[in-house]
C-alpha cells in the first residue's frame, strides 16, 4: 500500500505548528505557572480593590447632637477628596471604646460647653485631611448659624462667596483617569517585555532541542527548513497569544468586577493593541531567535547567540519605562515609529490615548516591512546553520559572508 | 516504485569538505527487493552517502535516483531513514512522536495512528507508546527509531548502522523486518560494522574505502574475486614443496599444514598434484575468505 506522499506546504507548516502548540500547552510546568499567574492577577486586583477602599471613607462616629453633622460631613468630605463614612454611636464611652479598637478613625462628641463645637476623640492624632473636613464642616455650620442669627440669608452669602472662587487654567490638564491609564500603559510594557523574551526564548530553545537531539535530520528529510521554521514560530506564537489573552481577560474581568477598573473601554483598547503588537513584535523577534538558536548545538550555548536580542528587548523595555511617565514626549513620539521599539511604545501610547489612527497604521506597516526583511535574512541563517553540528557557527558563515568551499 | 526494476541508484556522487574529499564518484545501485550491506572503515563515506541520498546534505556532483527519478523532496518522503546520529524528540511520547513523523511523511491522521499501532506492536514497544522517548532504554529507543523509519510504509529503506547497540533479540527482530521489507520488493540499504551479520543477511555488499566504492557484489562474487586460498594437510611435505607450483605462494606453514594462496594464474589441480608427490594428503581444502578478511584486504590495499 504505497500511499501518495503528498504534503502541501500548508499542511507541513500546520503539522509542525500543531505539534509545537500541543507540546507547549500540555507541559505541566506551563500549566502550573500560568494558573499561578492568573490567580495572582485576580488576587492582586481583588486585594487592591479591598485595601484601596475607594468606596469606603474614613470612619467617623457621631455621638448625640453631633449626629446632625452626618450630611454636611459627607458633602464636605466629598468636595475635599477625603470621603467620610459616618455612623451614629450611642454614647461617649462607646465611642471611645470603638476608637481604641480601631473601628473608628475619630469620634465626634458635642462640646460640653454647649458652644456648638465638637470634641474629636482619636487614637493618637487627627490626620490633617480628616481634620480639615471636620473643621470646615463645623466652622461652616457655625457661620451659617451666626449669619442666621444676624438676620442675613446664609444661602445668599454662600452664593456670593462661591463667585469669588479660584478658577484653574491648566496648560497641560491631566487626562481623566490618568492614574488608571498610566497603570494600563505600565502593564502593557511589562507584558510585552515578558512575552517577547519568554516566547522568543522558547523558539530558540526549540530550535536547539531539534539540533541537539538530531531529530532535525529526520525532519528535514521530509519537510523543507522554512516549513519547519514557520511552523515552529506559528505554534509557539499561538501559545504566547493565548497566554496573553487569558491574562488580559482575567485582569479586565477582575478589574471591572471589583470596580478597580472604571475605564473599561480604554482597557479593552489597550488589551487589543497589546495582542496585535505582540503578534508583530513576536514575528520580528521569533525569526531572529530561531536564527540565533540554529547557530549553536547545545542548550547551554544558546545564550551566547541570543544575548544581543535580549539586550535589544531590554533597551525596548527601558525606553518603554521611561515613556510611561510621558507617553506623548519627544522620546516616545520619535521612537514609536522605529521598529522594534514601536512594539512596546505603541500599546503604551494607545493606553495613554495619544496615538492617532494614522500613526497606528503607519507604524504597523513599517513594522511589517522590517519584519519581512529580517525574516528573509534570518531564514537564510537558519537554513545555513540548522544542520551544522559541533562548534558554534561563526557569524560570518551564518550570514553567508564566508567564502563557500 | 519498485516495479520498474531500477531501485535506488547512486550515480557518480562526489562531496568535498574544503581540502578533504569525502566522496569521489560514488556509484552503485540497490535493486528492488535487494538487501544491500554498506561496509567500510569509519570516515570512509558511508554516512555522507546516505545523508546525500536523503537530501540532508548537498552533493557537489552526481545524482541519486529512485525508480529512475531524481530524488527530490516528494520522492524523499517515500524513503524510510534511520540517521547515524539517532534523532527523536526526547520528551515527546513515543506514540505521538511516531504519528507526527508519519504525518510529516504524508499520511493522514487516522492512517498514521493505525501505522503506529501496527509497527509498535511488531517491534514490541506497544506498551511504551505513552512514555517519553527519553525514559526508554537505549535498545528500545533504537526500536522506536526503526519504527520512525518504517511507520510511513516507505518505498526504500536507508538505515545507517541500524544494528549498533541492539541486544541479540533486537538484532533478530531487526533482521526479520529487513527481510520482510525485502520480500515486499523494497530496496534496503544499511551500513554496519558487524561484518558477520552483513555476510549472513545481505544479498549484495559494497565496501567503501576513502570515499570510493572499492568492491561491490554478492558475498560469493567478492570471495571469488579475491585470491584463492587452499589449506593442504600433507604431513610428509618438505619445506619449500610449493615453490615449484606456478602462481602459488605460502601464507603460513605449521606442522604439515600449509596455507597456500593461488594467484590469478595459479591452478589448484597443479598444487594438488605437487602435494601428492610429497606423500599422503589428508586434506585439501579450498578456503573462502570471510567478509572480514576480504574487508581487511580491500581496506589495506
Amino acid at each position: 500500500m504505497s500511499a501518495p506522499a503528498s504534503l502541501t506546504a500548508r499542511r507541513a507548516i500546520a503539522l509542525v505548528a500543531r505539534r509545537e502548540f500541543v507540546v507547549q500547552v500540555v507541559k505541566k510546568s506551563f500549566l502550573v505557572s500560568n494558573a499561578v499567574v492568573v490567580l495572582a492577577i485576580i488576587g492582586g486586583i481583588v486585594a487592591f480593590g479591598v485595601f484601596s477602599g475607594d468606596d469606603e471613607g474614613e470612619k467617623v462616629g457621631l455621638v448625640a447632637e453631633a449626629g446632625a453633622l452626618a450630611g454636611p460631613l459627607a458633602a464636605t468630605g466629598e468636595s475635599l477628596g477625603t470621603p467620610v463614612d459616618t455612623s451614629e454611636v450611642a454614647d461617649a464611652d462607646e465611642a471611645r471604646a470603638q476608637v481604641a479598637d480601631g473601628d473608628l478613625e475619630v469620634a465626634l462628641l458635642p462640646a460640653p460647653d454647649g458652644s456648638g463645637g465638637v470634641v474629636a476623640v482619636t487614637e493618637s492624632e487627627l490626620e490633617p485631611e480628616l481634620r480639615a473636613v471636620v473643621e470646615t464642616t463645623v466652622t461652616a455650620l457655625a457661620q451659617r448659624a451666626a449669619l442666621d442669627e444676624a438676620g442675613v440669608d446664609p444661602d445668599a452669602v454662600a452664593a456670593r462667596v462661591a463667585e469669588a472662587g479660584v478658577r484653574v487654567d491648566a496648560l497641560d490638564p491631566p487626562e481623566p483617569d490618568s492614574g488608571q491609564r498610566t497603570f494600563l500603559a505600565f502593564t502593557a510594557v511589562i507584558l510585552m517585555f515578558g512575552q517577547l523574551i519568554g516566547f522568543g526564548t522558547y523558539v530558540a530553545m526549540g530550535v536547539v532541542e531539534e539540533k541537539s537531539s538530531r531529530v532535525v535530520e529526520l525532519l528535514l528529510s521530509t519537510i523543507r527548513p522554512l516549513h519547519l521554521l514557520w511552523g515552529k514560530i506559528l505554534g509557539i506564537g499561538a501559545v504566547g497569544l493565548l497566554q496573553l489573552a487569558v491574562y488580559g481577560v482575567a485582569g479586565i474581568a477582575a478589574g471591572t468586577a471589583t470596580g478597580v477598573l472604571t475605564v473599561t473601554g480604554a482597557a479593552v483598547g489597550v488589551f487589543v493593541s497589546v495582542l496585535g503588537w505582540f503578534v508583530l513584535g513576536f514575528a520580528l523577534f521569533a525569526v531572529l531567535y530561531a536564527a540565533a538558536g540554529s547557530m549553536v548545538s547545545r542548550q547551554e550555548d544558546v545564550n551566547s547567540t541570543t544575548g544581543p536580542l535580549l539586550l535589544l528587548i531590554l533597551a525596548m523595555y527601558g525606553v518603554g519605562f521611561a515613556a510611561v511617565g510621558d507617553p506623548d514626549g519627544t522620546l516616545s513620539a520619535v521612537l514609536s515609529w522605529v521598529p522594534p521599539f514601536s512594539a512596546v511604545l505603541m500599546p503604551l501610547r494607545v493606553a495613554a490615548g495619544v496615538a492617532p489612527l494614522s500613526q497606528v497604521v503607519g507604524t504597523v506597516l513599517l513594522m511589517l516591512l522590517v519584519t519581512a526583511v529580517l525574516a528573509w535574512g534570518a531564514s537564510k541563517v537558519y537554513q545555513r546553520s540548522v544542520l551544522r553540528t559541533g562548534s558554534q557557527v561563526a557569524w560570518r558563515e551564518a550570514l553567508g559572508l564566508a567564502r563557500r568551499t | 516504485m519498485a516495479e520498474d526494476g531500477r531501485g535506488l541508484e547512486i550515480d557518480g556522487v562526489s562531496k568535498r569538505y574544503g581540502e578533504v574529499t569525502a566522496l569521489a564518484d560514488m556509484t552503485f545501485t540497490v535493486a528492488p527487493g535487494e538487501l544491500f550491506g554498506f561496509v567500510g572503515s569509519n570516515g570512509a563515506g558511508k554516512t555522507t552517502t546516505m545523508r546525500i541520498a536523503l537530501g540532508v546534505l548537498a552533493a557537489d556532483a552526481g545524482e541519486v535516483r529512485l525508480g529512475g527519478r531524481p530524488v527530490d523532496l516528494e520522492v524523499r518522503r517515500r524513503i524510510g531513514y534511520m540517521p547515524e546520529e539517532r534523532g527523536l524528540y526526547p520528551k515527546m511520547k513515543v506514540g505521538a512522536q511516531l504519528a507526527y513523523l508519519a504525518e510529516l511523511h504524508g499520511l493522514m491522521r487516522a492512517d498514521a495512528r493505525a501505522a503506529v499501532a501496527r509497527w509498535t506492536e511488531r517491534l514490541d514497544i506497544a506498551h511504551r507508546v505513552d512514555d517519553a522517548v527519553e525514559s526508554l532504554s537505549l535498545g528500545n529507543q533504537q526500536r522506536v527509531q526503526l519504527a520512525a523509519a518504517l511507520v510511513h510504509d516507505p518505498d526504500v529503506l536507508v538505515l545507517d548502522e541500524p544494528f549498533s547497540g541492539l541486544d541479540p533479540v533486537a538484532v533478530d527482530v531487526m533482521s526479520d523486518v529487513l527481510a520482510e521489507k525485502r520480500s515486499e520488493g523494497v530496496p534496503v540499504i544499511f551500513s554496519s560494522h558487524q561484518l558477520d551479520l552483513v555476510e549472513r543477511i545481505c544479498d549484495r555488499v559494497g565496501i567503501v574505502v576513502a570515499g570510493r566504492m572499492s568492491a561491490v557484489g554478492t558475498v560469493e562474487e567478492l570471495r571469488h574475486a579475491g585470491a584463492v586460498q587452499v589449506e593442504v594437510h600433507a604431513p610428509q611435505a618438505p619445506p619449500g614443496w610449493v615453490d615449484a607450483v606456478p602462481g602459488a605462494r605460502v601464507v603460513q606453514e605449521t606442522d604439515g599444514r600449509t596455507l597456500v594462496e593461488l594467484g590469478p594464474d595459479g591452478d589448484d589441480q597443479a598444487l594438488l598434484a605437487a602435494a601428492l608427490r610429497t606423500g599422503p594428503v589428508h586434506s585439501f581444502t579450498r578456503r573462502r575468505p570471510s567478509l572480514t578478511e576480504l574487508f581487511r584486504e580491500v581496506v589495506s590495499a
